[in-house]
Formats: structure tokens, C-alpha cells, sequence
């Protein structure tokens, strides 16, 4: 049976776990050699992208990507971060401000597959379609 | 209404405007191609599940949203279908899951009217409201809720009615090549139950957008609009309306059938279908099988057929009868899609381009066509005269090699040469030219019994539209009879006997 990206990773993540930079480095170019010897070394970057999504799950980091109109102050940054703490029971939280004017205002932010869209643009059409009805 | 009162309502409107907000399970398009998408993330998704698409320029997509049904489910990715015009789906727009599962409007507003696989009209009579929705995939009724069949369902096609009737709840297949008058039944059937009970639905799979307004046209000029409903997936449209086109349709049905009433539903037809979902099931990377169809192309049928059925009383005691259509490739019934089917339903009714052409229509192939369960339904006296027919028809096919010698048969096998070239004319019948069961049995019964057999094979034709016109103006009574007590009692063949002689005297004087 083929070994999935999925089990490199978590098996990267446990061989890692609690380790020192050199012995690191030796897991990493062990895994290297193990990818070439499985003819599955174009797995790579799917092997990484597991891995940071288990890093971050297990290390309790969440990733958020927020977009608004204009960039974040500071005071908001920090309000968000604990909301997003509290929400989702995280000990860090990593924001990605992204700057769209299309939004018009608001806030849409976006944690893996959830979305919570709190724009003017999206309020906007609901009231259209609303009114449509 | 004034200009002020709509600002007014306007205005309130817009006060009372809730502006709520709330988490969403979103996904990506990450890839994109015929009908078909992957989506990454989604991980709440179910299977046929409805995906709502999110182009990124909302503005060209119009108001209305674009769908998605969503069929494979696999690690860290979805594969779904598009319902509609996938061209303005791009990679790396969102998607947003709705938690609803694909379902139709429903309803007695939906009769008369022709609809899309989605329940929309198409037929420009105004938008179609409805508040109940029924799932399109739904699991068949089970046997504690069925019962066996035995209520006809008159085709109005005197072959079929007397030789392979159908019973309400069957499943009876009409296969043949093409050009063979497999649509043409089931539309004689439709208009047949025009002041009937029955609700007709007729599904139009892949088919030619004109064949659909020509098809539309008829039943509107023979009235048998009021009691259907047109469900249609063109040619034009993605695969994956045709696909979910008889579930749709089937769905529309069992609001009926729930109901207490009987319906009849025609899925034309099923080998365009089984393409769509080859098409479908290709893009999204199933391993082909035998002619490249899937490995469940047989369940896409028999879970379809299966919704077929006739409820016991407890139940409600509705019924869905089914005529899918299935188009062989010159003549081949053994190839995949109509071996299937044809296991899957309770007979078949085969058609042939050969009589076809030999001008014998509907061109039933008598030998081959069977009902399973149909017997059980017909009427009594239908039963009696049929036996009889059925019995002429074989003996004459056996000797039909031998009419060429003509003279030199003896005076029995002439006779029934004679006899089953009568009984083939009798069996044609027009196309959009029902009849009545009662008419039916008087023209078997005047056949059988050889009042046919002093007249002229080119004459009966006429002579059979002399005899029904005759019976319905001056034996009225008779056939009234035979309606009412549906079974051939002393009484009734005394009337007939009467009446067929009556005629042959009027008409033989009147030549």
C-alpha cells in the first residue's frame, strides 16, 4: 500500500516532537531519503502543508486569515485575537490581514474551512435579497 | 397604489432589516472542467448535498444562485456537479455548504405546468411557488407498505390494453431502435387519461427541445395538459440536470402518490440518462466499467424503478406506474443498459423498425412483448376476449410462412390465415387515437368470434371506424354495459351479439 502525505506528516510531526535542531535535521533528510526510496518525493509539498496544518493543531496555534477595507489597528488586532482564542479554545492565534476595498467595510474572517462574513458587501445583498422576496 | 405608500413600506422594510451574521462552512474550486468541480475544505459536506456557489463577480451570475450537488466525498476534497451554466465558475472561488439535501418543489400547482429538473417553470406561465420540497433521492417504499397490482391503467392502444396490459404500480419497459413510435405510445397514453384520475409525468431526458414543444403541442391540442406535468432536461442543458431529470420527476410523483392518488410517469428515456451519469461519473475519475458505464450504473436504475409503486391502504393506497424508455441500437436488446432495464421491469413492451415499415402501428413485436404482473389487472371481460386474440395471433404467426401457397391449403389453415391477417388490421391503431375499453372489447369480440372474417383484409379498417361510430350513436346502452359491469356476462354478449349483427346488416346495406 502507498504511504499517504498524510502519514508523513503526522509521522514527521511525532519524530520531531520535542527534538533538537540537529537531530531535526536528521529526520528531515531521513525523510527525504525515505521519499526517494518510495519513488514519492513529488509528495513534498503536500507532506509539508500537512505537516504545518498537525503542527499548528497539536501546538494549539490557529490561523486566520482576516480581510477588511483598511489595515488593522493594533487595539483591533489584539480584540480579535482573544475573540478568536476564546472561539476556538487556542493558545496562539496567527492573523493574516488581507486589504480588499471591494468589501466596502465590515469584516470577514476566515479560520480553515469556516467563514464568519460580517461585511458591508455581504449585508448589502441580503438586504436585496430580501427585498427581492 | 401610490408612489409615497411603496416608499413607506419601503422604509419599513428596511428598519426592520436584521442584518445577522454566522460562522458558514466555506470551500475552494480547485479545479474546474465540464460540469464537474473539486472543491477543497467543505469538510461538513453530506452526500447530495446542494453547494452553493459564490462567483467571485457575483454581479455577472445574476440574482440567481448556482448550485452544485455534491457526489464524491474523499480526503480533504469534494467533487461536485453543477446545476446550470458552470461557465462563470472560476478556480479559487467560494463555496458555501447549505445543509439541505437536493430537493423539488412540490405540489398540485406544479400539474399543467412545464419544469426544469429543479422544479423552475420553463413554460413562461409565471414563477412557480411552493412551500413543500421533496428530496430528489429517496428510498423506495418498502413491502410492508406495498400491494399487488390490480388496477389497470388504460393505455387506450387496443395491442397493449388486450396483450400486455399494465397494471397501476407496474413498471413497463418500451424499448425499440429509434423511429419506432416508443414516444408515441406514451404520449397515447397521457392523452388517454384525459377526464381519468391518473397524473401523468413526463420526463424528458437529453431530448431535442423541439421534439418537447412538438410533444407539448399535442397534449395541449388533445386536452391532456390539465393533467400533466412536463419535467424536461434538453439536449443543451449540463449533463447533470438530465442525470437528476427522472429523480426529479419521480419525486414530483410520490407528492401524489403520498397523497392517496395514482400516477403515471414516463421517463424518455434511459439509455440518454445512463450517458448523462457515464458523462458525469468519467469526469469525476469513477473507474469505468463494461461500455465505460460506472460500476453502479445498474443501481442508478433499479433504485429509480424501484420508487414504482403501489401503496396498500394503509399506506394511503396511491400508486406510481412507470414506462421508462429505453432506445436500442439496431435492434440489440442484449446490449448493457437495456439488459439491465428490461430485469429491472415488470415486462416490456418491444418494438420493431421492420413492422414499423411494414406499416403494421404501433409496430409491436406480439412475440416478444410481455407483462409480468398485468393480467392481474385487467378487467374481466378484457381478460376473456384477449385470451382468444392472443391464441389467433400465435397460430397465425406459425403459419404465416405457408399463406403464400394459398390454394393448396386445406380449408382450417386457410381459415386461420385468413383470421390473423384480420386480427393484425384490427391491432393497428393511429397515433393520438385512444380508445375507450369498451370500444375495445366490442371490436375484439366481433374479431374473434369471425364476424370480421366476410370482410375484405383492406376493408376492415374502415369497417371497424363504421362499427364504433355506429355502437357509440345507436348501441350506447351496450357499451355502457360493458363499462359498468367490466365482465362478460350473459347479458353483455347477448347486447354485443345483437348489435354486431344489427351493424353488418345496416352496413352491408349500405354499400
Amino acid at each position: 500500500m502507498k504511504i499517504t502525505s498524510t502519514q508523513y506528516a503526522k509521522s514527521l510531526y511525532e519524530a520531531t516532537k520535542d527534538k533538537s535542531q540537529s537531530e531535526i535535521d536528521e529526520v528531515i533528510s531521513n525523510l527525504i531519503n525515505v521519499l526517494k526510496k518510495n519513488n514519492q518525493l513529488k509528495l513534498i509539498s503536500n507532506v509539508i502543508s500537512k505537516f504545518s496544518e498537525i503542527w499548528n493543531k497539536e501546538e494549539g496555534i490557529v490561523e486566520a486569515v482576516v480581510t477588511t477595507r483598511y489595515k488593522l489597528q493594533d487595539t483591533m488586532t489584539k480584540q480579535l485575537e482573544d475573540f478568536l482564542k476564546e472561539k476556538y479554545g487556542a493558545k496562539e492565534i496567527v492573523l493574516n490581514n488581507k486589504i480588499d476595498q471591494k468589501i466596502k467595510g465590515g469584516i470577514i474572517i476566515k479560520v480553515g474551512d469556516e467563514l464568519l462574513d460580517a461585511s458591508i458587501v455581504r449585508r448589502l445583498k441580503n438586504l436585496k435579497l430580501n427585498f427581492i422576496k | 397604489m401610490n408612489k409615497d405608500y411603496i416608499i413607506d413600506e419601503l422604509k419599513k422594510q428596511l428598519e426592520n432589516f436584521q442584518a445577522t451574521t454566522q460562522t458558514e462552512k466555506v470551500g475552494t474550486v480547485t479545479e474546474i472542467g465540464d460540469g464537474v468541480a473539486k472543491i477543497s475544505g467543505l469538510s461538513d459536506a453530506m452526500v447530495s448535498e446542494m453547494l452553493e456557489f459564490l462567483p467571485a463577480e457575483a454581479s455577472k451570475a445574476g440574482p440567481a444562485p448556482l448550485y452544485g450537488v455534491a457526489l464524491n466525498l474523499e480526503e480533504g476534497n469534494v467533487g461536485a456537479m453543477i446545476l446550470g451554466a458552470y461557465e462563470g465558475i472560476k478556480e479559487g472561488d467560494t463555496v458555501k455548504s447549505t445543509g439541505k439535501i437536493l430537493s423539488v418543489p412540490v405540489g398540485d400547482m406544479m400539474v399543467g405546468r412545464v419544469v426544469n429538473p429543479l422544479g423552475e417553470a420553463i413554460d413562461g406561465k409565471g414563477e412557480i411557488k411552493s412551500e413543500t420540497f421533496y428530496p430528489v433521492e429517496k428510498i423506495a417504499p418498502g413491502v410492508i407498505t406495498r400491494k399487488g397490482v390490480s388496477v389497470p391503467v388504460q393505455t387506450g392502444i387496443k395491442a397493449i390494453d388486450a396483450m400486455i396490459p399494465v397494471g397501476r404500480g407496474q413498471r413497463e419497459l418500451i424499448i425499440g431502435d429509434r423511429q419506432t413510435g416508443k414516444t408515441a405510445i406514451a404520449i397515447d397514453t397521457i392523452i388517454n387519461q384525459k377526464g381519468k384520475e391518473l397524473i401523468c409525468i413526463y420526463v424528458a431526458i437529453g431530448q431535442k427541445e423541439s421534439k418537447i414543444a412538438r410533444i407539448m403541442g399535442e397534449l395541449e391540442k388533445h386536452g391532456a395538459m390539465e393533467h400533466t406535468i412536463i419535467v424536461v432536461a434538453g439536449a443543451s442543458d449540463p449533463s447533470a440536470l438530465s442525470f437528476i431529470a427522472p429523480y426529479a420527476g419521480c419525486a414530483m410523483g410520490e407528492y401524489f402518490m403520498d397523497k392517496g392518488k395514482d400516477v403515471l410517469i414516463v421517463y424518455d428515456d434511459l439509455s440518454k440518462h445512463a450517458w448523462a451519469y457515464r458523462q458525469i461519473s468519467l469526469i469525476l475519475r469513477r473507474p469505468p466499467g463494461r461500455e465505460a458505464y460506472p460500476g453502479d450504473i445498474f443501481y442508478l436504475h433499479s433504485r429509480l424503478l424501484e420508487r414504482s409503486a403501489r401503496l396498500n391502504e394503509n399506506y394511503g393506497g396511491g400508486s406510481i406506474t412507470a414506462l421508462p424508455v429505453i432506445e436500442t441500437q439496431a435492434g440489440d436488446v442484449s446490449a448493457y443498459i437495456p439488459t439491465n432495464v428490461i430485469s429491472i421491469t415488470d415486462g416490456q413492451i418491444y418494438l420493431e423498425t421492420d413492422l414499423f415499415y411494414k406499416g403494421i402501428r404501433p409496430a409491436l413485436n406480439v412475440g416478444l412483448s410481455v407483462s409480468r404482473v398485468g393480467s392481474s389487472a385487467q378487467t374481466k371481460a378484457m381478460k376473456k376476449v384477449a385470451g382468444k386474440l392472443r391464441l389467433d395471433l400465435a397460430q397465425f404467426r406459425e403459419l404465416e410462412a405457408f399463406a403464400q401457397f394459398g390454394s393448396d391449403l386445406d380449408e382450417a389453415t386457410r381459415k386461420q390465415i385468413e383470421r390473423g391477417k384480420r386480427t393484425v388490421e384490427v391491432l393497428k391503431q393511429d397515433q393520438y387515437e385512444p380508445m375507450p375499453v369498451e370500444h375495445q372489447v366490442a371490436i375484439i369480440y366481433a374479431l374473434i368470434n369471425g364476424f370480421l372474417d366476410d370482410v375484405a383484409v383492406e376493408k376492415v379498417k374502415t369497417w371497424e371506424n363504421d362499427f364504433h361510430k355506429y355502437m357509440k350513436s345507436s348501441q350506447k346502452e351496450v357499451l355502457d354495459l360493458i363499462a359498468e359491469k367490466k365482465e362478460l356476462t350473459d347479458e353483455v354478449v347477448a347486447g354485443l351479439e345483437k348489435a354486431i349483427k344489427e351493424f353488418k346488416e345496416v352496413y352491408q346495406n349500405g354499400q
